[in-house]
């Protein structure tokens, strides 16, 4: 199953249902996608149609009522919840469409969480965070609590916090769906830069808001069932 | 682990409404329970001091059984208890509370000195039924050590007994004191004569030793008393006594001091004052209460603030669900929620001990312990108080510290 067809990332015959009231409550069922490495994969769908809940699935954060979830070779529902955390904060990024920033805690504390597992020393770690709020024009808001910036500062402090431990993997949901165009722009230029020059892999789920021509490989999802396109 | 606690104490610092209310219960019961512990440390040295001087005294004999008086004696199973007849067996002999006893073996008492921790003191006594050949009187005659300062006083008679002429010392010979009710039946003062076993003796003092256990009628020195009834016995006493006078080294471990004795005279009788008893009891009492407040206190406060703890997780619950999706590891999450409340408790705990310290230095606790006791700081209480604060803070960490661990980073996430 390693690295399959190419593919870094890997659902396999994914099912997902919720039980509300005894009632089972499916989303979808029987869902094979594969992501190759390197490269940008959109999945589109309507709000609703299970878009999210497939990314919560392939970065590890849901499991699947049944199927598999791969990555680079290793079978996600076999690993424990400290090893699928590590697997998170080492190789996978993830980009929230509500942006989830920690509200009490700063810009640079919010990207610096996600270098808790490194180990680098104190300066390198205030270098790298500065280096990377700075590049994305956030160089003066390093102080600033979520509630202060606005909203495309957050997103691009969440994009930040995505990239600062340079993940295999991206997993952007809706990353440009609540922001004016030019950060659009802005956001989808530095996600496309960090595929091309460190060979990421970046999965994007969208109702329509990030622009398909750029992507290598696109997925439906309707009605429960996902097709690629 | 330095990188934890810089989180916990930023969500501290960045949550000071929360954090401060935590805090301020720590205190409150901290603060409390220095003052509680320290009025268990005064309440506990005054009640010592009080039971050091309240019946804690008793007298042990051996009773004598009906063939005593047979020819030949019974054998005894212990070695150290003897049978001594009296030569006039109907009027006279070894008595005790009334009844007739047998005799002990001196050696008795080094047994008993060999557990300070239960016995502060015991005295040999002879207390022996004379009758008086010439008037046919009969009356009890008490042998006491004069050179001993404390046995003696609490359970026979003391200087402060003594209603007119003088307590007999050491170095005494040839006196006697006679107790009060006796001298006035006997018209009997100080300095007249009296016969006791056909000698002549002079009256040095009238004694009341009240409800003492080993009182009686005529008082003399043990040398002299031992003398006297040889005389009057088959066979005279060698280095033995009927009688031992007990010093408890506390009040509050007079049963133990009473088990004890019993168990090296085997079939001994102890007689005491009963009043220890209740004022024992009552003082523990107290002091049972003193910590079962503690105990509610320090308990109240670990619930109080696991109720607080636990609505900030879930008042957090997005952020743990954030913190785990980036890769942050249950454990992690734990410590730094355990983090958070132990250094709340701590701080707490901190400002407690402080405002205990100044409630003991300026409130009159002392005085109401006792009018004349000068309070002081425990450290080890103060010590102690730190150290619950850590802990309790550690432990009112723990059941949200699950609580946050077992998020499920998905649900969390998808529920806002």
């Amino acid at each position: 199953m390693e690295n399959q067809n190419g593919y870094i990332l890997q659902g396999c015959n994914l099912k997902k249902s919720y039980v509300k009231n005894g009632r089972e409550i499916p989303v979808f069922d029987k869902i094979d996608a594969g992501f190759p490495q390197g490269k940008i994969s959109v999945i589109t769908g309507r709000s609703g149609a299970g878009k999210s809940t497939l990314l919560n699935l392939l970065g590890g954060l849901d499991e699947p009522t049944s199927g598999s979830v791969h990555f680079d070779g290793i079978e996600l529902g076999t690993l424990s919840n400290a090893q699928l955390a590590d697997l998170r904060g080492k190789y996978i990024g993830i980009i929230f469409q509500n942006f989830n920033l920690l509200s009490s805690w700063t810009a640079y504390e919010n990207v610096e969480a996600a270098l808790f597992h490194a180990d680098i020393s104190d300066k390198e770690r205030r270098e790298k965070v500065c280096s990377l709020l700075t590049s994305l024009g956030l160089g003066d808001r390093l102080d600033n609590f979520p509630a202060e910036l606005s909203v495309g500062q957050q997103q691009r402090v969440a994009v930040a916090r995505t990239l600062v431990h340079e993940p295999k993997l991206i997993l952007a949901d809706e990353p440009t769906g609540d922001v004016d165009p030019e950060t659009a722009k802005d956001i989808i230029d530095r996600l496309v830069e960090v595929v091309k020059s460190k060979d990421t892999t970046l999965v994007v789920a969208t109702h329509g808001t990030f622009p398909l021509d750029i992507a290598d490989k696109v997925y439906s999802i309707k009605n429960g069932a996902l097709t690629s396109q | 682990m330095r990188k934890i606690f810089v989180c916990a104490g930023r969500e501290i610092t960045r949550h000071k409404g929360r954090a401060l209310g935590n805090a301020f219960g720590f205190s409150l019961a901290i603060g409390i329970m220095v003052v509680l512990g320290h009025l268990f440390l005064f309440s506990d040295a005054a009640m010592k001091e009080i039971m050091s001087g309240t019946g804690t005294h008793f007298m042990a004999f051996v009773p004598a059984k009906p063939e005593d008086a047979t020819n030949p004696a019974p054998v005894i199973e212990d070695a150290q208890v003897g049978i001594k007849v009296a030569l006039d067996l109907s009027y006279e002999g070894f008595l005790a509370n009334t009844v007739p006893t047998r005799v002990i073996s001196k050696e008795k008492l080094d047994e008993l000195l060999k557990f300070p921790e239960l016995i502060k003191d015991a005295s040999p006594y002879l207390l022996f039924r004379m009758r008086e050949g010439t008037t046919g009187n009969v009356f009890s005659v008490g042998g006491f050590d004069p050179a001993n300062k404390q046995a003696v006083g609490s359970t026979c008679c003391a200087k402060g007994d003594v209603i007119s002429g003088e307590f007999i010392t050491p170095q005494d010979t040839g006196v006697v004191m006679l107790e009060q009710g006796f001298a006035e039946t006997k018209g009997l003062t100080t300095g007249a004569s009296i016969s006791v076993g056909g000698e002549t003796f002079r009256v040095k003092g009238i004694v009341n030793p009240g409800v003492r256990p080993a009182k009686a009628d005529v008082y003399i020195p043990f040398v002299e008393a031992e003398k006297l009834i040889s005389k009057r016995l088959r066979t005279p006493l060698q280095n033995e006594m009927n009688v031992i006078l007990v010093e408890v080294a506390n009040a509050l471990r007079q049963n133990e001091a009473i088990e004890k004795v019993k168990e090296l005279l085997k079939a001994g009788i102890v007689t005491s004052y009963a009043c220890y008893q209740p004022a024992s009891k009552v003082l523990g009492i107290n002091q049972k209460t003193l910590i079962l407040l503690e105990i509610v206190f320090v308990i109240s406060v670990v619930l109080l603030s696991m109720k607080s703890q636990y609505a900030s997780i879930v008042e957090r619950r997005r952020d743990f669900g954030i913190l785990k999706s980036i890769g942050w590891a249950n454990h992690l999450i734990f410590r730094q929620v355990v983090a958070e409340s132990a250094f709340q408790a701590v701080a707490g705990g901190v400002i407690g001990c402080m405002a205990g310290i100044a409630a003991i230095s300026t409130l009159p606790l002392g005085t109401m312990i006792k009018p004349d006791f000068t309070p002081y700081i425990s450290a080890q209480i103060i010590g102690i108080g730190l150290l619950v604060s850590l802990l309790s803070g550690m432990i009112a960490g723990l059941v949200p510290a699950f609580s946050a661990v077992h998020l499920k980073p998905a649900e969390t996430l998808r529920q806002l």
